[in-house]
């Protein structure tokens, strides 16, 4: 039973099919794809993007944003999941670790994607403006790095060990001999291993409300000359974040789940769970966005209806209302039962990622796009140029993700042991 | 032998944890980048009278000719705005009709780098790029601008100007550009000696620092026919724009954001 629960955990290591080398190959050439668009950009400047001196930021720190909270409530999740408390959710830990630190790697990608002198960015370290948000995030992203590539390494260590010992036919041997370090699987070594691990989710849970804090909301929360940003209410960012997080790990659990027939692993209860508390975010994400629009139009200064009736009523109308009612509809999707199941879900994830997305850009653009002074208004249009380097960013991460679940076990081998003993 | 290197483990964090509280806190009281000029410097500031503006733009294009500004980029914006339009938003009452100038209609609101003396660019610039000078200027060190626009989204007036692809002059620009003005009764020609910027970096109006430092006016107050414009130190009580500020005539431009901008506007 033991091994073949084990056997079964490793099957995305032992088995590959012809397909995934067409997908990594695809994968690959969109990637190259960004690299080549990026290129052009180095080379010609900023200009061949759609950002101008009135809409300064676009794709690219719209996309900052949108990651920002994937990397903060991903590993919060992981690493939650390592608690007694939260035990049924361990087969989607290392999912949510490596979904994190992808979207930091993506992340950094996108603020460099986005300075126009990435030559210069060793000035921001060397001697950086430490009252500069940007630099806050950069110390809080580089913090956040070290902890994730901690907390991935240490339960991984003892899969690899458990996978050494059972002598496989693998090419990366050396690789695994290196990672292993020694680690030998005895209890004592364990009972420290879920110690330390105790101790490091509780160390990130502080760190990841200073990320979430700084990175989505103070950067534009602090700017006092862009109405539709200033003030504290854009914390409930923050609550995006974790709906973004849970939307992202329910979609990639789901794949995980189907592509690798780990069924009997992930099962429909994690869905259920993650469902709820992504019901009960839509929730207050809409509560929020339909009270922040009642209190501007009712009596908002000039700056932020400016903002809002253009959100509302002009060019971003269309993006705006299909957010609105993808998020009731979604709830409704997660709060029906005949509707709630692991499909629906799944595709209620779906959706409410891409709007999310959606709804980062419009808290990003209208503001930039209204001055205060008499400007005409800021018309941005990303190019494909811009397009292209985002679908490489992204392509690229999903060709880490495809790679990593080759080479290491994606769910821990310590699933499932519990109910054996 | 698993019990003392528990406690040596533990001991480690707390040391770790003391030491990182003093780096922290060494750090503090926060001093925000914010140079309260002292009295014995020199606080630029400049005065446009919007009364005897006449839009000629002659400002806008001697400060191009003067600063080698690149193609469709200005360091002066003007706006034609019509009679009886607040100098406060919302400006839906901008003029943006026929451009024959009848007296009287409408007015003209130049806007440019108003030098605020708690500037948000300042703050949120991650490398220090643009600061706060000794001569309470807000200027930015090319060198070491990153590109990131950070400035140009926390500025509320949009004055900052970015160069999204290499620097175009036009041909007939290219040579040094060479002004004169009339300084103790004698003509006083000066050549600039300002290079176009980078691609990639911020650029805004400096109050032609590099005249300044001179003896000389910015390139924009000599330009203007109609002396609209009246630059000075306002910590020299007997300046004209000190005279012009303390007479209670002037506004600033959304001063509610407490920016403490240094660009007086007479109305």
């Amino acid at each position: 039973m033991s091994e073949n629960r084990i056997e079964k955990l490793l099957r995305p290591l032992t088995k590959t099919s012809k397909s995934y080398y067409l997908f990594i190959g695809i994968l690959a050439a969109i990637a190259a794809l960004g690299v080549y668009a990026w290129w052009i950009q180095l080379t010609q400047g900023l200009v061949v993007t759609g950002m101008g001196d009135i809409v300064t930021w676009g794709l690219y720190i719209s996309n900052f944003t949108f990651l920002v909270g994937v990397i903060s409530a991903g590993i919060l999740i992981g690493l939650l999941s390592h608690l007694g408390r939260f035990k049924e959710y361990k087969p989607i830990a290392r999912i949510s670790e490596v979904v994190a630190l992808i979207s930091l790697l993506l992340l950094i990608a996108f603020v460099i994607f986005d300075l126009a002198r990435p030559d210069r960015l060793l000035i921001m370290f060397l001697e950086g403006n430490i009252f500069s948000p940007f630099v806050w995030d950069l110390v809080l992203d580089a913090t956040y790095m070290v902890l994730i590539l901690i907390a991935i390494y240490l339960p991984l260590r003892r899969d690899i060990a458990i996978y050494l010992k059972r002598a496989p036919k693998s090419r990366l041997r050396w690789l695994y001999k290196i990672l292993a370090a020694g680690y030998e699987d005895t209890h004592e070594e364990h009972e420290l291993l879920e110690r330390t691990m105790w101790w490091l989710t509780i160390g990130m849970t502080f760190v990841m409300v200073a990320v979430h804090i700084a990175a989505g909301s103070w950067i534009f929360g602090i700017v006092s000359g862009r109405p539709g940003w200033f003030g504290p209410f854009v914390t409930y960012w923050a609550i995006a974040t974790i709906a973004t997080a849970i939307s992202v790990i329910i979609l990639v659990a789901a794949v995980v789940r189907t592509l690798f027939k780990l069924e009997d692993f992930i099962k429909p209860g994690i869905f259920k769970g993650l469902g709820k508390i992504l019901f009960g975010l839509l929730l207050i994400y809409l509560f929020f966005m339909i009270s922040e629009q009642v209190t501007v139009r009712y009596a908002g200064p000039v700056g932020v209806s400016e903002v809002s009736t253009a959100i509302l009523f002009g060019e971003f109308a269309w993006l705006y209302w299909p957010v609105i009612i993808g998020f009731t509809v979604c709830s409704l999707i997660l709060v029906t039962p005949k509707l709630s199941t692991t499909g629906g879900i799944v595709a209620a994830s779906a959706i409410v990622l891409v709007l999310f997305w959606i709804e980062r850009f419009l808290l990003l653009v209208p503001p930039l796009s209204r001055p205060l002074l008499p400007y005409p208004v800021g018309v941005y249009v990303p190019t494909l140029l811009e397009w292209a380097i985002m679908a490489g960013a992204y392509a690229l991460g999903v060709l880490i993700f495809a790679i990593f679940i080759k080479i290491f076990p994606i769910i821990e081998l310590g699933v499932g042991e519990e109910v054996e003993r | 032998m698993d019990k003392t290197i528990r406690i040596s483990r533990r001991g480690y964090i707390k040391i770790m944890g003391v030491t990182g509280t003093l780096v922290l806190n060494s750090q503090l009281p926060i001093k925000i980048p914010r140079a309260k000029a002292s009295p014995s410097s020199t606080r630029y500031a400049m005065v446009i009278d919007t009364t005897k503006c006449i839009g000629c733009r002659n400002c806008v294009y001697g400060c191009i000719n003067e600063n080698k500004i690149s193609i469709g980029g200005r360091w002066i914006e003007s706006f034609e705005m019509e009679f009886g339009a607040p100098l406060h938003p919302p400006y839906r009452n901008v003029f943006r009709g026929t451009p024959e100038i009848k007296e009287g209609e409408r007015w003209f609101l130049l806007t440019q780098c108003m030098h605020c003396d708690n500037p948000p660019c300042v703050k949120v610039c991650p490398t220090k790029a643009t600061y706060k000078d000794e001569n309470g200027l807000v200027v930015v060190d090319y060198d070491k601008c990153i590109g990131c626009r950070y400035c140009m989204a926390a500025c509320p007036y949009n004055v900052r100007v970015f160069n999204w692809s290499a620097p175009d002059i036009p041909a007939d620009r290219r040579e040094p550009f060479v002004s004169s003005q009339i300084v103790d009764g004698n003509v006083r020609p000066s050549t600039s000696d300002v290079s176009p910027r980078d691609v990639g970096v911020v650029e805004k109006c400096t109050f032609c620092s590099h005249r300044t430092t001179k003896g000389l006016l910015p390139a924009c107050v000599i330009a203007c026919p109609v002396r609209a414009r009246t630059f000075g130190d306002l910590n020299d009580p007997n300046s004209e724009v000190s005279k012009l500020v303390r007479s209670g005539r002037c506004i600033r431009l959304l001063e509610e954001l407490g920016t403490d901008p240094q660009l007086y506007y007479l109305r």
